[in-house]
């Protein structure tokens, strides 16, 4: 009896029902696969050793010239080239059903979407028309400073050139050339004087309300701006210029 | 016709440096299907398989050289390829951090998503329940029923009693009948 026929017999004496089974291969393989299998085995031999093909046949005496120069760079490679295969490898290790899923995308987006996605973004983040933040009076104290500077310029023009003749002058030149406290006089100027020295200058009076009286925290940020177009349309219908004025 | 090339010619070529690669390949070519499907039936996925047999071969290279020729290098090639099954098997089992029963769900579910399976074809179910066995149990039917190994030859590949190997097996077949029964 040989030894075929002598497991079978065994097997019926255990179980008649497994013995009766049909013995079939029921898993599959890939067409070809036994036919490249050797070649990928010695590619994996080579790469675990970081080895040349014809320095697997050679011996220590009849290296290939220059092998040693190349070396690191070859070792570095396949190393590389292992490590992009690790997380591939590591997925279908951890989940094949995942691995399967890796390139379906199931996410629609609108046609030429990323024709039109580069400007668009570009467009939301170029800074608008932005409201200048400066410190808390500061625009008054830089028109009050201006025509501190003018009556100054003007009475050293005066006394440069030597006219004494106060018809010549304009009357705030006069008025400033007479003021010897000039931080008091600026104190006692009203808003309402103010507000017509900037009309009749041309100044606008709203932006300047607004970067005079509020507090510069309030403002939108850097990124309420890129964020929402309209962030300064926004603060500014919030805030009641008529009460600013008063 | 590789199967007619001697072991120990192979093993002769495999230490001249100029037949090295050449002896090698056709010693893969020898084994490799044997090899593969005692793998394949262990692991199930036949990518897992591709690469629990391609490792194996590389330590093969590794070692064939002071390979000592106590055992024949049949025997010791199945050793290496059922360690390295089991080694996978086990590693499956640390990076899922589950328990043991859980890994055979693991088996049953690769089983069920090979091509052709189909639950109600016996031959589907007598692999489902040879996925439910433990490990060594299911190494030794494999040997025995898919591989007709002599108990002999086992015993050095797995290196246990002969005794051991026949109750194991005795008790796999009853397991089996057992699943097949009851599915």
């Amino acid at each position: 009896m040989d030894n075929k026929d002598y497991i079978l017999n065994e097997l019926k004496e255990i179980s008649t029902l497994v013995a009766s089974i049909k013995r079939v291969n029921v898993f599959t393989v890939p067409d070809g696969y036994f036919s490249f299998l050797p070649a990928d085995i010695l590619v994996g031999i080579k790469a675990e050793n970081g080895l040349d093909a014809e320095v697997l046949s050679t011996t220590e005496s009849t290296l290939p010239t220059g092998y040693f120069d190349s070396l690191a760079g070859k070792i570095m490679q396949k190393i590389n080239a292992v490590h992009t295969e690790t997380a591939t490898e590591e997925i279908r290790a951890l989940s094949p059903m995942l691995y399967s899923l890796q390139n379906e995308n199931v996410f629609d987006i609108p046609a030429g979407y990323f024709n039109h996605s580069t400007s668009e973004i570009v467009e939301k983040v170029r800074p608008k028309a932005k409201l200048v933040r400066l410190k808390h009076s500061s625009t008054f104290f830089k028109y009050a400073v201006a025509a501190v500077f003018t009556g100054a310029m003007a009475m050293a023009v005066f006394k440069f050139t030597g006219t004494s003749n106060n018809k010549i002058l304009p009357n705030y030149v006069q008025a400033g050339m007479q003021i010897n406290d000039v931080d008091g006089a600026l104190s006692k100027i009203s808003d309402a004087d103010i507000l017509k020295y900037l009309e009749e200058t041309g100044t606008d009076v709203k932006a300047a309300i607004v970067a005079n009286s509020i507090d510069e925290n309030e403002l939108p940020s850097q990124d309420d701006y890129l964020q929402d177009e309209k962030a300064l349309d926004k603060y500014l219908n919030s805030i009641n210029l008529d009460d600013l004025k008063n | 016709m590789t199967e007619n090339i001697d072991d120990k010619e192979l093993l002769e070529q495999f230490k001249q440096p100029a037949f090295k690669e050449r002896s090698f390949t056709l010693i893969i070519k020898k084994y490799q299907e044997k090899l593969y499907w005692h793998i394949r039936r262990m692991v199930v996925n036949h990518e897992d398989a591709n690469d629990v047999l391609q490792n194996m071969f590389i330590k093969v290279w590794n070692a064939l050289e002071n390979f000592r020729e106590d055992s024949q290098l049949y025997t010791w090639l199945y050793r290496i390829a059922t360690n390295e099954s089991l080694s996978f098997l086990e590693k499956e089992k640390r990076k899922a951090s589950i328990s043991f029963s859980d890994v055979e769900t693991g088996l049953s579910n690769k089983l069920q998503a090979e091509k052709h399976f189909d639950a109600n074809k016996l031959e589907w179910k007598l692999q489902a329940a040879i996925q439910k066995l433990p490990e060594k149990q299911r190494v030794v039917f494999n040997l025995r029923y898919y591989d007709e190994m002599p108990y002999e030859k086992m015993s050095k590949v797995l290196d246990t009693s002969e005794g051991a190997l026949k109750a194991s097996y005795h008790h796999a077949v009853k397991k089996i009948e057992d699943y097949i029964l009851n599915s």
